[in-house]
C-alpha cells in the first residue's frame, strides 16, 4: 500500500469518525452515524498501520493482505452486530458462549487479528522492517557530533 | 450515556483483613522494595535514570510496557463496569487485537532507531527531533506535566484504597504510604527500578489474572452456563454494545485503540530496548501476556452478574466490590491476596511510569522549549520525581472528586496532543512542524476546555461524544491539514539522520 493511499485511508477515516460524532448532536441520533464510525475505523486503524509498514524500497504481498484484511475484520465484526436483528433472549443460539452478534464483534474483532497481526509482523520482519542493511543505514547516517 | 469518568476508581473498596491477605501484601512490598534497592546502586547517570541505559532484555521490556499500560482499573473498575453496563466495557480492551502490532509497525522500530542516532530519553525528545522543532518538544513536554498529574493523582487515590481496605490505615494514609513506597523506588533507580519491578509486578498481575479465570470457569459453569444465566434475566448485558449506544461502544474502541499510540509511558520504553532486531517478536510476546492479564477483566464481571442474577449472591453495593465480592466468597484466601498484590502491582508499575516521563518533561523538555538546559539531570530529576509525585499526592488527598475529573483529561491530553505529532508525523516525511504544533495546541485545548465544560455541566454530550473523543479526533485531523496546507516547507524540516530513521 502506498504512502498516500495510508495517508488517504487515515484522512477519510478521520472525517468519518468525526461525521459519526456530528450526527450524535442531530436529535434523534440517525443510525447512519454509527456505519460512519464503522467505516471510519476500518479506514483509520489499518491506514495508521500501513503507514508504519511502508519501506522505502521493499514491498510484501502478505503485509498488504494482512492490512485489508483486518479493515474487513473491523468492517465485518461490527457490521454484523449492527445490522443483525438485536434479540438475545434466553433461547439464543450460543457461539462459542456468546450469543451470534456479540459473538461477532469478540471473535472477528478481538481474536481472529489478535495473534495473525503479530505473527505477520514476525514473519516479515527480517526481510521487510528491519534489515541489516537498514541498521548500517541508520547508523552511516548518525552525525559525528551525536552522542546515542 | 457512559462517561469516561467510571474507568476511574474512587470508591471504597470492601474491607480485606484477612491475615493470609496481609501477609502476601506484606511479601510483595519486600520483593519491590528489594528490586529498588538493588536498582539505585545501578544508577549512575540521567541516561540510566531516565531510559535505563539502553540495556534492557525483550522480555523485561514488554512486561514493564504492559505492566505501565495496565492500571489497576483491570482488576477493580473494570470487572466492575462489565458487571454495570457488559460488554459495552469489552470494547476498551477489544483494540488490543490491533494495537500491539500497531504499536509495534508505527513506533517501536522508529523509537529505537532513533536512539542510534540521537541522545533521546522521553518522546518530547523524538518529536523535537523529528520537526528540528524545540517548541513542539516543550509543548509535549507542557501537556505531559499537566496529564501526569490528574493521571497520577487518580492512581495514587486507588493505590491508597488499596492499601486502606488490606491495612485499615484510613485513605490519607493509605495514599501517602503509597505514594511513599513507590517513590522510594522510582527516586533511587529511576526507570531502572521501574523496569524490574514492573517485570516482577506484570508476573503477578497475570499469574493472579490466569488463576482467577480458572475459578470464574469453574463457580460459574463456563461460558456457556455463565451466558445462559445472564440471557434468561438480564440479556441486554451480553448484547454486543451491552447496556451503552453502539456509538458510545465504538468510541471505546477508537479512543483505546489510536490512543494507545501516545501513551508516553508505554512507547518511552521502546528506548530502552538493548538489541533493535529483538522487537521482531515484541507484537507477540505483548499479546499474550496482555491476554492473560486481560482475563480477569472479562470473566469476573460477567461471572459475579450471572451470580447475582442465579441468587447465588446478592446484588452487589457498588459495582467496583465485583472483584473483592468474588474473591473472598469463591477463591481460596491466598489468591485473594495475591490478587490484590496485582492489583497494588498494576499502580505502582503505572505511577512509577508517570513519574518518570513527569519528571523528564519537567526537567528536560521544557527547558529545552525554552532553549535552557539542566545541567545535571541525574540530580534534577530526582528532585522532579520528588515534587511531582507531591503534588500528585495532594491532589489526590485534597482535592475530592476534582481527582476523577483530572484523572479523565489525563489519558486525553496523551492520546490527543502526541498520537498525531509522534506516531502519524514519524511516519510521514510531508508533516510539517506547523501541523504537529497545531496539533498538539489543539489537543490541549480541545481537551481542557470540554472538560472543564463538562464537568461544571456548562452542556452535556450526547450518548457516545466524550471530550477526549472530539479532542483525538481533532487533533489528529488538525495535523493532517495544516500539514498538506503548509507542505511545501516539510522537506527542509527533516534532518538527514532522522530522514534515514523514517525510510528504514
Amino acid at each position: 500500500m502506498s504512502r498516500t493511499m495510508s495517508l488517504a485511508a487515515c484522512a477519510a477515516g478521520t472525517l468519518l469518525i468525526a461525521i459519526a460524532y456530528l450526527s450524535a448532536f442531530i436529535p434523534g441520533g440517525p443510525s447512519w452515524g454509527v456505519w460512519c464510525m464503522i467505516a471510519g475505523l476500518a479506514l483509520l486503524c489499518p491506514g495508521v498501520m500501513a503507514l508504519g509498514t511502508r519501506h522505502r524500497s521493499r514491498r510484501s504481498t502478505l503485509l498488504n493482505v494482512a492490512l485489508v484484511l483486518t479493515a474487513v475484520a473491523l468492517a465485518v465484526g461490527f457490521g454484523l452486530a449492527v445490522a443483525l436483528p438485536g434479540s438475545e433472549s434466553a433461547t439464543s443460539l450460543l457461539v462459542l458462549g456468546f450469543p451470534v452478534r456479540a459473538a461477532s464483534v469478540l471473535y472477528i474483532v478481538g481474536v481472529a487479528p489478535l495473534f495473525v497481526l503479530p505473527a505477520v509482523y514476525a514473519i516479515t520482519f527480517d526481510t521487510l522492517t528491519l534489515t541489516d542493511d537498514d541498521i548500517a543505514r541508520v547508523r552511516a547516517a548518525r552525525r559525528p557530533d551525536s552522542t546515542p | 450515556m457512559t462517561r469516561l469518568h467510571a474507568l476511574l476508581q474512587t470508591a471504597a473498596l470492601p474491607a480485606l483483613t484477612e491475615p493470609a491477605i496481609i501477609g502476601v501484601m506484606l511479601a510483595y512490598f519486600a520483593v519491590v522494595a528489594g528490586i529498588g534497592w538493588w536498582a539505585s546502586r545501578q544508577t549512575r547517570n540521567a541516561s540510566d535514570f531516565f531510559v535505563a541505559g539502553q540495556g534492557i532484555g525483550l522480555f523485561t521490556m514488554t512486561i514493564a510496557a504492559m505492566s505501565a499500560t495496565l492500571s489497576g482499573f483491570a482488576f477493580i473498575g473494570g470487572p466492575g463496569l462489565v458487571y454495570t453496563i457488559g460488554l459495552g466495557a469489552v470494547f476498551i480492551v477489544l483494540p488490543l487485537s490491533l494495537t500491539n502490532a500497531q504499536g509495534a509497525w508505527v513506533l517501536a522500530k522508529r523509537l529505537r532507531l532513533l536512539a542510534e542516532v540521537r541522545r533521546v530519553m522521553t518522546v518530547p525528545d523524538a518529536i523535537g527531533a523529528r520537526y528540528r522543532s524545540p517548541a513542539a518538544q516543550g509543548l509535549a513536554g507542557v501537556a505531559i506535566v499537566i496529564a501526569v498529574i490528574g493521571y497520577m493523582a487518580t492512581n495514587l487515590l486507588a493505590l491508597g484504597l488499596v492499601i486502606d481496605a488490606v491495612f485499615r490505615t484510613g485513605l490519607s494514609t493509605g495514599v501517602w504510604i503509597g505514594a511513599g513506597v513507590t517513590l522510594a523506588y522510582s527516586v533511587g533507580g529511576g526507570i531502572l527500578a521501574g523496569v524490574y519491578t514492573d517485570l516482577f509486578q506484570g508476573s503477578v498481575m497475570a499469574l493472579a489474572s490466569l488463576l482467577v479465570f480458572v475459578f470464574v470457569l469453574q463457580v460459574g459453569g463456563g461460558m456457556d452456563g455463565i451466558s445462559t444465566s445472564i440471557l434468561a434475566s438480564d440479556p441486554a448485558v451480553l448484547s454486543p454494545w451491552g447496556k451503552i449506544t453502539p456509538l458510545a461502544a465504538l468510541s471505546f474502541f477508537f479512543v483505546f485503540g489510536i490512543g494507545a499510540l501516545g501513551q508516553p509511558h508505554v512507547v518511552h520504553k521502546f528506548y530502552m530496548l538493548r538489541d533493535v532486531r529483538k522487537l521482531k517478536w515484541y507484537p507477540l510476546v505483548m499479546t499474550a501476556a496482555m491476554s492473560v492479564t486481560l482475563l480477569l477483566f472479562i470473566g469476573v464481571g460477567l461471572a459475579v452478574k450471572a451470580l447475582v442474577l442465579r441468587g447465588d449472591l446478592p446484588p452487589l453495593a457498588r459495582p467496583d466490590d465485583a472483584t473483592p465480592v468474588f474473591l473472598m466468597r469463591f477463591a481460596p484466601v491466598w489468591l485473594a491476596g495475591l490478587v490484590f498484590a496485582g492489583v497494588a502491582a498494576a499502580i505502582m508499575s503505572t505511577v512509577n511510569a508517570f513519574m518518570s516521563v513527569g519528571a523528564a518533561a519537567l526537567t528536560h523538555d521544557i527547558p529545552t522549549g525554552l532553549g535552557r538546559r539542566v545541567h545535571d539531570e541525574l540530580r534534577a530529576g530526582r528532585l522532579a520525581t520528588v515534587a511531582i509525585t507531591l503534588v500528585s499526592t495532594l491532589v489526590a488527598v485534597q482535592s475530592g472528586t476534582l481527582v476523577a475529573f483530572l484523572g479523565v483529561f489525563g489519558w486525553g491530553l496523551f492520546a490527543s496532543t502526541l498520537v498525531p505529532a509522534l506516531a502519524i508525523g514519524l511516519n510521514w516525511a510531508g508533516a510539517t512542524r506547523q501541523g504537529a504544533i497545531a496539533s498538539i495546541v489543539t489537543g490541549l485545548v480541545v481537551t481542557l476546555v470540554f472538560e472543564t465544560l463538562a464537568w461544571w455541566k456548562v452542556f452535556t454530550f450526547p450518548a457516545g461524544v466524550t471530550a477526549t473523543a472530539l479532542a483525538l479526533v481533532s487533533s489528529i485531523g488538525m495535523f493532517i491539514a495544516i500539514s498538506c496546507w503548509t507542505r511545501a516547507d516539510a522537506p527542509s524540516q527533516i534532518d538527514d539522520d532522522i530522514r534515514a530513521v523514517m525510510e528504514a
